[in-house]
């Protein structure tokens, strides 16, 4: 793991390449084996708390999940990375994540980044021809009010480079690029580029900036935020104003993510997948089949909003919560005493009342009888 | 009179609460597929749970789980 801290601008770890490489280099975790009631009696106290320990560890780390949300992203990521193989002299398009929190935008690009690291890796090794280490991804997560010299800054917190506490906005550009040519970048990532300052005045800057990049650096640009169309950064321009906005709105292939949604067949079919995932997961004494997909659905369903993330959290909070009380199972009546984010709490409620009024189900119609 | 008549009408129309009656949360509303969620994707709760019928008793069969999970969602 890294070291250095000098810098607080990537406030998440993976924003160093050592910590980036601990995660996309790390074995998948194992599921801890599912013990009985019988069996945890019989553990004595220290083994008790040893399968605890690694039953928090693993609840609180469940997944990624490829959801139908996450494999059309992938897919297109796949698409526009791959078809970027031009020289340098030419403009490589770029790819914006534009969607609501809480539906899995970071998890799922961190799942591909992930993939591409060791896919690129593994067909050039780990050092280019010229010796330096090979770091397929940088990845930069941004924090709040940050500005070009930052953003630049924080590439270089990435690479550790030693320049990065000094310079101006753009020597701090020319070190990040020398870092990216360097180790032969091929996909920057930037998460939360609407933490990016982006007022009026700024709108124009980021928007150049971000130009700069896709221009002069021979990568991927991958952008992921929040309502980045509503700052303009897809604008097409219709005055000479915002002409600047135009290109990078023509070069920039944006994404979205969608939320579960049950008006269909379809839909109901992909939340149940979700459930039986997420319940072959649980490592609980008393746990059996049915119990997410079945017993809890419409419950669930109505807690997250159909968002992946709110719905991960609560299950996780769910079973630290099964399985220090010894309830060892997940039921209603302990999900009701769980917390979970405001926003799914708040509309919880009214998707409740609505599911109710309509006579909705999150459940499928063709649940197959047989294999219940 | 007009009293009885002001008391039943009070007993039958009862008034509706926000939480029952509207959808004002974009969450909400993409989770439903959005206002014009067309009722032909409506199903009876009833219905199904009589759909499902009594097979829950297979489950404690521990080899009839691989079946259950099948359409299980993959890890990414």
């Amino acid at each position: 793991m890294s070291t250095a801290a000098v810098l607080n601008l990537g406030n998440v770890a993976l924003s160093r390449k050592e910590d980036f490489r601990a995660y996309a280099e790390a074995p998948r975790r194992t599921q801890p084996e599912g013990l009985t009631r019988v069996h945890l009696r019989a553990l004595s106290a220290e083994a008790r708390a040893e399968y605890d320990v690694l039953r928090r560890g693993w609840h609180a780390n469940i997944g990624p999940i490829r959801t139908p949300q996450l494999a059309e992203l992938h897919e297109d990521l796949w698409d526009i990375a791959d078809s970027n193989l031009q020289d340098g002299d030419k403009a490589k398009g770029a790819v914006a994540v534009d969607a609501f929190p809480g539906l899995g935008k970071t998890t799922s690009v961190l799942a591909f980044a992930r993939e591409f690291h060791r896919r690129e890796i593994a067909e050039k090794s780990q050092y280019t021809d010229q010796g330096n280490e090979r770091w397929p991804v940088c990845r930069v997560g941004l924090t709040g009010s940050t500005g070009m010299k930052d953003l630049n800054r924080s590439i270089l917190e990435f690479f550790g480079h030693p320049g990065r506490n000094r310079g101006t906005t753009t020597q701090l550009g020319q070190w990040a690029l020398d870092c990216v040519l360097s180790c032969e970048v091929k996909l920057l990532a930037l998460d939360d580029l609407h933490f990016l300052k982006w007022n009026e005045k700024n709108g124009i800057e980021v928007s150049n900036h971000l130009k700069w990049i896709a221009n002069e650096f021979p990568v991927t640009l991958l952008l992921i935020g929040v309502g980045l169309a509503d700052k303009g950064l897809f604008s097409e321009g219709d005055a000479r104003r915002d002409a600047a906005l135009a290109q990078t709105g023509r070069r920039t292939t944006r994404l979205g993510m969608r939320p579960f949604t049950i008006e269909s067949e379809e839909g109901r079919l992909e939340w149940r997948a979700m459930l039986l995932a997420l319940e072959q997961r649980v490592v609980l004494a008393d746990k059996h089949p049915g119990m997410l997909a079945d017993e809890l659905s419409d419950y669930l369903f109505a807690r997250s909003t159909g968002h992946i993330g709110s719905l991960m959290t609560l299950i996780n909070r769910g079973c630290q919560r099964a399985v220090r009380t010894g309830a060892e199972r997940l039921s209603r009546e302990l999900l009701d005493g769980v917390r979970n984010d405001e926003a799914s709490e708040a509309a919880r409620l009214e998707l409740e009342a609505a599911l109710e009024k309509r006579r909705l189900t999150s459940r499928p119609r063709s649940r197959r009888h047989g294999a219940v | 009179m007009a009293l009885r008549l002001s008391r039943e009408q009070a007993a039958i129309d009862l008034p509706e609460t926000d939480a029952e009656t509207t959808v004002s949360r974009l969450s909400v509303r993409q989770a439903l597929g959005g206002p014009e969620a067309s009722t032909e994707f409506e199903v009876n709760v009833n219905e199904l749970v009589a759909e499902a019928g009594d097979d829950d008793d297979d489950l404690d069969d521990p080899e009839n789980e691989d079946g259950f999970y099948a359409e299980a969602l993959e890890d990414a």
